[in-house]
C-alpha cells in the first residue's frame, strides 16, 4: 500500500520537471519573442544617450559691421534626474553645489520642481567658468548623472543701448518648446531663444542647425564611446540698418535731455528717407539684456516691470503719445498740396482759436503780422494749423481749411493710426479717432470741435515717434511712405549674402516739390532759431520743428509736457530723418539737442553722407 | 578490488556530462556578465575563481560516487551536528557580505554554510525518513521529519537568508510527500501556517515586503526596488531569438543590470545567447534533473531514493525560484542558479550532490539474471 503511494509520489515528482520548465518557457517566450521588439528599444535607451551640440548663434551687427552683440565661451551644467536618482540625488547635489559654489536648496528645488521626464537633461546652473567645468570633469566618477557642456552666453555689447533693437535671449517657454516638437528643428529643452527685438524675429536665421552625439553610456552615466557625430551649422548673421554711432549719439544725448529736463521717458529715431532704413532706434529707460542672458533674479524681473517707466517697453514703437504741435507740417503740407492755402499768402495768426467753447493756443509766443505758411512754422504759429486742418473760417480772414474727412485722409494716408510694420515684436498702431469710432464708444456724433482736436494734435489722437519719423521721411522724399526696416543682410557662415534690404513702399501719397518746399524751409528756419540746433562744423541744413505737445488737451505750457522733435537733413537732399520724443519733462525744447547730437554723428567728417545707405 | 570496481558498470555517463556541461556554461557567463568594455580583468579573475571550484567539485564529485551513499546513514550525527554548527557560527562569528551575513571565512577561502546545509539537510533528512518508513504516514512522524529542515532553517532566516530557508522547506515538502506523507497531514500543517501567517508577518521584514510589492507592480518604484526587475525584463527582452552576442549585452556589459553574476544571471544568458541559449539551458537542466529521478527510480533503498528526490527537488526549486525571478514570476529572493551563478559555495554543493546521486544510481538494485 504504501510502496504503491511511493511509486505515484515518485511519479508526481517527475512531472513535475516538465510543469517547471513549461512555465518557465512560456513566460520566456513572452518577454524575450512577444515583447522583445519593445524592451529591444528600451534597451537602447538605457544606454545611448543623444547629446546636443548648440550651434554658434548669429551674430548681430550694424550697418558698418560693428558687433552689437557677441557669444561668450562659458559653461552650463545639467543633471539627468533619473541617473541622479539611482546614484542618490542629494549625495551627488550635495558635492555639486560644493564644487560649484552654489547654493543647495536651490539645486535640490530645481530638480524637486522638475516637471519634465526625468530623463532628459535639466540645466541648474549656466555662465559657469572654465576652472569650475574643469573640476566638475575631473569628478565625474563622483558627479554620476552631471553633464558640463560648452555653453555660448549671448552678450549685448553696449547693453541698454541696443536692448530696445537687440532684444534679449532667454530660457524657452514651455509653450516655444512644445511647439517646436511638431517642426523639423524641435528646441532641446534648455534652450536660449531670443524673445524680444531681432533676436526674437530673426530667430529662425540666428538659431543655426543645432548638431549632435551619439554616445554609448553605462549604467553610471559615464560615456564610453563615440557612435556618430553631426557638427551643427552656425546661424546665419543679421547685420541691421542701424548705424551704432547715430544709435550711440541719441541714447546719450536723450539720457542727458531726460535727466535735464525732469522727465522720466523717451525715444529716438531715425531713417533714411530715401530707403525706410532704421538707423537708430533709442528708447529710454532702457535695460541690461545680459541679465536676461544670465538668469535674470527674481527681484530685477519685478522691478523691470513694476518701475513706471517700463524699461522693457520700446517707447519709441510701443507706446503711444498725443502729437500735439508736431503734426503741424504734415496739416501744411496738406492743406498746400490740396490747395486749401497758398505758399506765397500771408495769414493772420491769432493768439487764440475758439471753436465750440474749446480755447486753441500758440505753443510759441504769438507773432505779431500775418504769415506765410512756412513763416507760422518758423515762428511756432500754431493756431493757423489748428485752423487749416480743422476748417475754421478764421476771422478777417477766408480760409476754408482742411476739414473732418480731408484732415483725417490725410493722416491716415501718412500711416498714422496703423503699425509700420517694423520686424519688431510689440508694435504700437497708434490711435486715429473718426466719427464711427465717436459714435460706437461715445454715442455721440462727431463735431468741429473734434477735428480742430486732431489737427491740435491732442485728444485721443495718439502716435508713436516712429510713425511720426515715416510721416516726415514721406514729406522729405516727396511722398512714400516707407515701411521701416531694420535689416540690411542677411550673412550666411560661409559670407554668401542670403538676403539683403529691399525697401518695402507702404503708400505712395502725391506730395509736389511746390507743396513740401514751403514747409521744409518753414521748419529750416525753426531750426536755425532754435539755440544750438545746428552745428556749424557739420555744414548740413536741418529742417526741424521742436513741439510740445500737452498729455491733455487742456492747453501748453505746464511741466509734465511732451517734447518733440522732428526733422531731416540736408535739407536740399534729405538723407536722414530725425524723431525724438522726451515725455514729461518741463523743457518744451528738451528734444532738440538729442536730433542734433545724431545728426552730428551721422554726418561727422568720415562717416559722410556718401558712405552712409551703403 | 575487482569487487569495487563492479559498481562503475552503472556509472551514468550522462548525469555527469549535464552537470560539466553546466558547470561550463556557468564560467562562459560569468565571465560574460562581468566583462566590461575595455576592462576585462574582474570577469577573467571571477571566471578563474569559478573554474578552480569546479576542480574542486569536480573532484569531490569523483570521490562521493567512490563512497558507499550508506556510510552518511550512519554518520547522522555527525552530519547534523556540522550542519547545525556551521549556521550557529555563521550567526556568531560570520563575515557579512552584500547585507548579508552568511559566509565563514576558511583561509583563502569564504564560505557559505548554508549551501552545504542544503546537502545536509538531505541527508539528515533521508536518514530519520528512512528509519520512520511507514510511520510517515503518522503526524508525529511528519513533525519529526520537519524539525530536521526546520531547525537549519529558522538559523538560517535571521541572516537574512529567506531564499535559502525555503530551499529547506521545499526539500523536506519533497522529500516527505516522496516518503508517503499522507496527504490530511499537509492539509493540516498548510491550515497551522495559514493560521500563523498574522504572527509570522510581525517577523516579514521590511525588505521583504517590499520585494513583494515590487515584484507586483515594479514600476511603481522603478529606481529602487523594481529597477532590477525591470532592468532584467529589458535584457531578456533585449536578447530575442538569437541574442545580442556573447560580451555583446548592453543591459549587462554597461551595467544597468546589478548582482548579474549571481542572482540576475539568467538575465545575461537571455540578453547575450536569445531564446536559443535559454532552451539550451533548460534542456541541461531538464536531462539532469531527469537523471537524477531516474537513480531514484533505480535506488537499492528508500534512503538513497530519498536522497536523489531531496537533490532533484534542491536543483528543481532553485532553478525555477532563480529563473523566475528573472522573468518576474516568482518575488526576487536570494536563490542562487544551480551551476551557473557566481559562487563557490553553491557549484561545490551542486556538483557534490551530483556526485552522492551517482553512488546512489551506481549502488542501484543488482540485476535478477546475474549469477
Amino acid at each position: 500500500m504504501l510502496e504503491k503511494v511511493r511509486a505515484r509520489r515518485l511519479l508526481y515528482a517527475r512531472l513535475a520537471v516538465p510543469l517547471a520548465f513549461a512555465i518557465l518557457i512560456g513566460r520566456l517566450w513572452y518577454v524575450q519573442i512577444v515583447q522583445g521588439p519593445q524592451f529591444q528599444q528600451q534597451a537602447s535607451q538605457n544606454h545611448l544617450r543623444v547629446d546636443e551640440i548648440a550651434a554658434p548663434r548669429g551674430i548681430i551687427y550694424d550697418r558698418y559691421d560693428q558687433q552689437l552683440v557677441e557669444n561668450a565661451p562659458t559653461w552650463a551644467v545639467s543633471v539627468v534626474p533619473s541617473d541622479l536618482q539611482r546614484a542618490g540625488t542629494e549625495a551627488v547635489l550635495t558635492r555639486l553645489a560644493a564644487f560649484t559654489h552654489s547654493d543647495l536648496s536651490q539645486l535640490e528645488l530645481a530638480v524637486r520642481t522638475d516637471r519634465n521626464n526625468p530623463e532628459l537633461p535639466l540645466t541648474l546652473l549656466r555662465n559657469v567658468n572654465r576652472d569650475v567645468a574643469l573640476t566638475l570633469m575631473e569628478q565625474a566618477d563622483a558627479l554620476p548623472g552631471v553633464h558640463v557642456d560648452a555653453d555660448a552666453a549671448r552678450r549685448d555689447v553696449d547693453a541698454p543701448v541696443f536692448a530696445p533693437v537687440v532684444g534679449y535671449m532667454a530660457p524657452i517657454s514651455q509653450e516655444q518648446y512644445d511647439a517646436s516638437q511638431h517642426t523639423t528643428q524641435p528646441y532641446p529643452l534648455n534652450a536660449m531663444v531670443g524673445q524680444a527685438g531681432i533676436e526674437q524675429h530673426y530667430e529662425n536665421e540666428l538659431r543655426g542647425v543645432q548638431g549632435h552625439v551619439t554616445e554609448v553610456v553605462d549604467a553610471r552615466g559615464r560615456t564610453l564611446e563615440d557612435m556618430g557625430r553631426q557638427e551643427p551649422i552656425a546661424g546665419d548673421s543679421v547685420e541691421l540698418t542701424i548705424d551704432a554711432g547715430v544709435q550711440r549719439a541719441a541714447y546719450q544725448a536723450l539720457t542727458k535731455a531726460i535727466q535735464r529736463s525732469g522727465a522720466t521717458v523717451g525715444a529716438a529715431v531715425a531713417i533714411d528717407p530715401r530707403d525706410g532704413a532704421v538707423v537708430a532706434l533709442v528708447s529710454y529707460p532702457s535695460f541690461d539684456a545680459n541679465a536676461f542672458a544670465t538668469g535674470i533674479s527674481q527681484a530685477e524681473w519685478q522691478r523691470l516691470n513694476s518701475d513706471p517707466a517700463h524699461p522693457l517697453i520700446d517707447h519709441a514703437i510701443a507706446a503711444q503719445y498725443p502729437p500735439g504741435a508736431v503734426l503741424d507740417p504734415f496739416i501744411a503740407t496738406a492743406a498746400l498740396q490740396d490747395g486749401a492755402a497758398k505758399s506765397d499768402t500771408a495769414y493772420p495768426c491769432p493768439s487764440v482759436l475758439s471753436e465750440q467753447g474749446w480755447n486753441f493756443f500758440n505753443t510759441g509766443a504769438t507773432p505779431a503780422g500775418p504769415l506765410t505758411v512756412a513763416g507760422a512754422l518758423a515762428h511756432r504759429c500754431d493756431t493757423l494749423f489748428d485752423a487749416l486742418g480743422g476748417g475754421a473760417k478764421l476771422p478777417g480772414l477766408n480760409l476754408a481749411g482742411l476739414g473732418q474727412d480731408r484732415l483725417l485722409a490725410w493722416l491716415r494716408q501718412l500711416g498714422f493710426g496703423e503699425p509700420t510694420a517694423i520686424e519688431l515684436p510689440g508694435e504700437a498702431s497708434g490711435f486715429l479717432p473718426d466719427p464711427a469710432w465717436k459714435k460706437q464708444t461715445q454715442n455721440a456724433d462727431w463735431s468741429p470741435v473734434d477735428t480742430y482736436l486732431v489737427a491740435s494734435g491732442a485728444g485721443p489722437l495718439a502716435v508713436t515717434p516712429l510713425q511720426v519719423a515715416v510721416a516726415t521721411a514721406a514729406l522729405a522724399n516727396g511722398g512714400t511712405v516707407w515701411q521701416p526696416q531694420l535689416l540690411q543682410r542677411i550673412i550666411a557662415p560661409d559670407g554668401t549674402v542670403l538676403r539683403e534690404l529691399q525697401s518695402k513702399v507702404r503708400r505712395k501719397v502725391a506730395i509736389s516739390a511746390a507743396a513740401a518746399g514751403p514747409v521744409l524751409a518753414g521748419m529750416a528756419e525753426q531750426a536755425r532759431g532754435m539755440s544750438g540746433a545746428v552745428d556749424p562744423t557739420a555744414g548740413v541744413a536741418i529742417a526741424g520743428l521742436a513741439a510740445p505737445a500737452a498729455p491733455t488737451a487742456n492747453g501748453p505750457g505746464q511741466p509734465g509736457l511732451n517734447a518733440w522733435w522732428t526733422g531731416v537733413a540736408p535739407v536740399s537732399d534729405p538723407q536722414l530723418v530725425v524723431t525724438v520724443l522726451v515725455v514729461g519733462g518741463d523743457d518744451p525744447e528738451a528734444a532738440a539737442p538729442v536730433a542734433q547730437a545724431m545728426f552730428a554723428a551721422s554726418f561727422q567728417p568720415g562717416q559722410g553722407s556718401t558712405s552712409r545707405g551703403g | 578490488m575487482v569487487g569495487r570496481l563492479r559498481f562503475w558498470r552503472y556509472f551514468d555517463p550522462i548525469l555527469v556530462t549535464a552537470s560539466v556541461l553546466l558547470t561550463a556554461y556557468g564560467i562562459l557567463m560569468v565571465y560574460a556578465a562581468l566583462a566590461a568594455p575595455g576592462s576585462t580583468d574582474a570577469a577573467r579573475a571571477a571566471a578563474t575563481r569559478e573554474a578552480i571550484y569546479a576542480g574542486l567539485g569536480l573532484l569531490l564529485l569523483l570521490v562521493a560516487c567512490a563512497v558507499d551513499y550508506r556510510v552518511y546513514r550512519g554518520l547522522f550525527w555527525p552530519l547534523l551536528a556540522l550542519n547545525l554548527g556551521l549556521l550557529v557560527a555563521v550567526l556568531l562569528i560570520g563575515r557579512a557580505i552584500g547585507g548579508g551575513q552568511r559566509w565563514l571565512n576558511l583561509g583563502l577561502l569564504p564560505f557559505q554554510p548554508s549551501e552545504l546545509g542544503k546537502l545536509l539537510v538531505i541527508l539528515t533528512l533521508a536518514r530519520v525518513l528512512a528509519d520512520l518508513d511507514a510511520r510517515i504516514t503518522t503526524l508525529r512522524g511528519v513533525l519529526a521529519s520537519l524539525a530536521i529542515a526546520a531547525v537549519p532553517a529558522a538559523l538560517v532566516y535571521p541572516q537574512p537568508d529567506l531564499g535559502t530557508a525555503l530551499v529547506y522547506v521545499a526539500v523536506w515538502f519533497g522529500m516527505v510527500t516522496a516518503a508517503g506523507m499522507r496527504l490530511r497531514h499537509l492539509f493540516l500543517l498548510l491550515a497551522a501556517v495559514g493560521a500563523a501567517t498574522p504572527l509570522l508577518l510581525r517577523y516579514v521584514r521590511g525588505y521583504q515586503l517590499q520585494r513583494i510589492a515590487a515584484f507586483l507592480d515594479p514600476q511603481k518604484d522603478p529606481t529602487g526596488a523594481g529597477y532590477n526587475i525591470i532592468q532584467a525584463l529589458i535584457a531578456i527582452g533585449n536578447g530575442g531569438w538569437m541574442g545580442r552576442g556573447w560580451l555583446q549585452g548592453t543591459q549587462s556589459q554597461l551595467d544597468f543590470l546589478r548582482v548579474q553574476q549571481s542572482d540576475f544571471i539568467f538575465s545575461v544568458i537571455a540578453e547575450q545567447l536569445g531564446f536559443i541559449g535559454c532552451i539550451l539551458l533548460f534542456f541541461l537542466f531538464a536531462v539532469l534533473l531527469t537523471r537524477v529521478l531516474a537513480a531514484a527510480t533505480v535506488a537499492e533503498d528508500l534512503y538513497g531514493r530519498l536522497i536523489a528526490i531531496g537533490v532533484m527537488w534542491m536543483l528543481l526549486f532553485q532553478g525555477f525560484v532563480n529563473i523566475g525571478m528573472n522573468l518576474q514570476v516568482m518575488p526576487v529572493t536570494g536563490i542562487p542558479l544551480p551551476f551557473i551563478s557566481a559562487g563557490g559555495s553553491s557549484l561545490i554543493t551542486c556538483l557534490l550532490a551530483v556526485g552522492i546521486v551517482q553512488s546512489v544510481r551506481m549502488r542501484q538494485k543488482r540485476p535478477q539474471f546475474s549469477s
